[in-house]
């Protein structure tokens, strides 16, 4: 064991640590308060703020925004607001939310101390304000004038071109092929084999000769039995060779299922490299947002570049590096497949009896195998839809009660 | 600057300050980076290994360049391997259950050249780790003091840093 190396691991996991679970939650509170206010333009306020790890939650007890208008009231006012994600779905670019919530929601409440703003951070609000719309719609501007204008599509494709449904195609006959001789093998009659070769032992078995007749009908049961085992052998052959049909087939599916994935990402490269998409590199937004102010602070060590450059020898162009083959991704069953979206459950709810709670909403419903459902309750009326799409058909619930 | 600091360092692990096992440990570990893809799980948990195990980081970070152009030649038979495994019939429930794994499914071991790679990182890894450490044990008895009078390496050691850097170790 390295002693340094251990102890720079252990002191990155110590930081990582105590900033995770003692410094995270202050921070967070004081950023939402000092952001949520130059936004606002009047106090915003925060209880108290919990982030819990497993699973991924935050939590925000007492949120007061400030009206702009009354100096003494609540704009809004939120008991309690939550959200916590599932994590390991996001690793598959998956948003699974656990709880979206927020609970004892007031409006225009009455607050204590006075939620306006001093008067040198106003001026100072509007300031920032008046930059930053200044830089966006210079930013707007340089991203109409040099990336929109440029889309143009310089090829239209023809289906014949892609390799994908080709593929398609011949995973589809090869199907369709292995579907009949399945159904062939199920129509071959074995059981007649079966019989006429039982029929022909016991027929064997039966046999005594006592005489020169016997001796020929015993002959003739003989030949009769051999004809029947050579009928369950060619049988037998027949079966074999129709179950190796079915297994090359298979085999044949799945390299094609494996082609089809190189099919596709050739497809995709091919139409990519044909598309000519404008590029928002880095450099280019950089630009666009600073380079007025940089070209005027830096002008004249501009134009003392420029000069310097005309005497410097052309640098030698850069050999374009060889990438690594990227390799194939082998697609496997997920056991438990999650849904590109999904809010288990949504919930607000108002310092009296009201509350709507939507549970179960993903535009992929057959996934998550829960219909929607959406609650509304107050002290005069109850409702609730359920909107069952898990199915191919859909069945909808809609129930309602009124005092 | 840093590749003249990183060479000298190698030299003077080479040259007796790090033991044969130590360098042929980095030089292992190094290879696993340089020949498997380098964005991926395993890769963070060598790095993480060759912090806090006792191997020579110059001879790992060597290693993982050499074997990372030497990558580009293996990549076609990783590839092979890779597909050959993943498509084996009696292995697929195997895969399947690691496909389903929250942190293993992030590993990209359903990649045919991650998986190859790192296979034949594996397999090479115990005779690659005696091989360096005989070859180590052997420059050192009869390499060492001809590499020492070349004159690159004569070069390298009257350069300013490396006084510089004599004198500080001093």
């Amino acid at each position: 064991m390295r002693r340094k190396g251990l102890i720079t691991v252990l002191v990155i996991a110590v930081v990582v640590f105590v900033f995770g679970f003692f410094l995270l939650d202050n921070i967070i509170e004081g950023s939402i308060e000092k952001i949520g206010t130059a936004i606002w333009g009047a106090k915003i306020e925060v209880g108290d703020v919990n982030i819990k790890w497993s699973p991924l939650s935050m939590e925000i007890i007492k949120f007061t925004a400030a009206s702009r208008k009354h100096e003494f009231k609540n704009l809004i006012d939120i008991g309690k607001m939550k959200f916590s994600v599932i994590v390991s779905p996001l690793f598959e670019g998956k948003i699974n939310i656990e709880e979206v919530s927020g609970q004892q929601l007031g409006f225009n409440t009455k607050r204590k101390k006075s939620g306006f703003l001093p008067k040198e951070k106003k001026k100072k609000r509007q300031k920032t304000i008046e930059k930053w719309k200044e830089k966006l719609s210079d930013m707007m501007e340089g991203i109409k004038t040099r990336g929109v204008k440029k889309i143009e599509v310089l090829y239209e494709f023809k289906q014949h071109e892609l390799k994908t449904p080709r593929v398609i195609d011949n995973i589809e006959k090869e199907f369709n092929k292995t579907k009949n001789e399945i159904e062939r093998l199920k129509q071959l009659n074995a059981q007649k084999i079966v019989d006429d070769l039982k029929q022909s032992i016991k027929e064997i078995e039966s046999i005594k000769i006592k005489n020169v007749q016997d001796a020929v009908s015993a002959q003739e049961k003989i030949s009769k039995f051999q004809d029947s085992l050579k009928k369950a052998e060619n049988f037998q052959k027949n079966i074999n060779n129709r179950i190796e049909k079915i297994k090359s087939s298979l085999n044949q599916i799945n390299r094609q299922l494996y082609n089809l994935n190189q099919a596709k990402q050739q497809d995709m490269k091919a139409i990519m490299g044909r598309l000519k998409l404008p590029s928002f590199e880095t450099r280019e937004i950089a630009e666009v947002i600073f380079g007025p102010l940089l070209t005027d602070k830096f002008k004249t060590v501009l134009e003392y570049r420029e000069k310097i450059k005309k005497h410097v020898p052309p640098k030698q162009e850069k050999k374009v590096k060889r990438p690594r083959e990227q390799g194939t991704d082998i697609v496997f069953i997920k056991e438990k497949m999650n849904p590109p979206f999904w809010i288990k459950k949504a919930l607000i709810s108002g310092k009296q009896e009201q509350m709507i709670q939507v549970s179960n909403y993903s535009p992929a419903p057959w996934i998550t195998g829960k219909p929607v459902s959406i609650k509304a309750e107050n002290d005069q009326f109850d409702l609730e839809i359920v909107l069952d799409r898990t199915t191919e058909i859909a069945k909808d619930l809609i129930k309602g009660t009124y005092n | 600057m840093v590749w003249l600091k990183l060479i000298k360092k190698l030299f003077k692990a080479l040259n007796a300050e790090a033991s044969p096992s130590e360098i042929a440990g980095g030089v292992i570990l190094g290879c696993i980076i340089g020949l498997t893809p380098t964005f991926t799980l395993h890769n963070l948990i060598v790095v993480f290994l060759i912090i806090i195990l006792k191997v020579n980081i110059s001879a790992a970070i060597f290693s993982s360049i050499l074997f990372g152009i030497l990558g580009f030649a293996v990549d076609p038979l990783s590839h092979f391997i890779g597909q050959k495994l993943l498509l084996f019939d009696w292995l697929t429930p195997f895969w399947t259950a690691l496909y389903n794994m929250p942190i293993i499914a992030l590993s990209k071991f359903n990649n045919t050249i991650v998986l190859g790679s790192l296979i034949i990182s594996i397999i090479i890894m115990l005779p690659l780790f005696k091989t360096t450490k005989k070859l180590v044990i052997k420059y050192r008895e009869k390499l060492k003091y001809r590499v020492e009078k070349l004159k690159i390496i004569q070069i390298l050691k009257s350069s300013k840093i490396y006084q510089l850097y004599r004198k500080v170790k001093i």
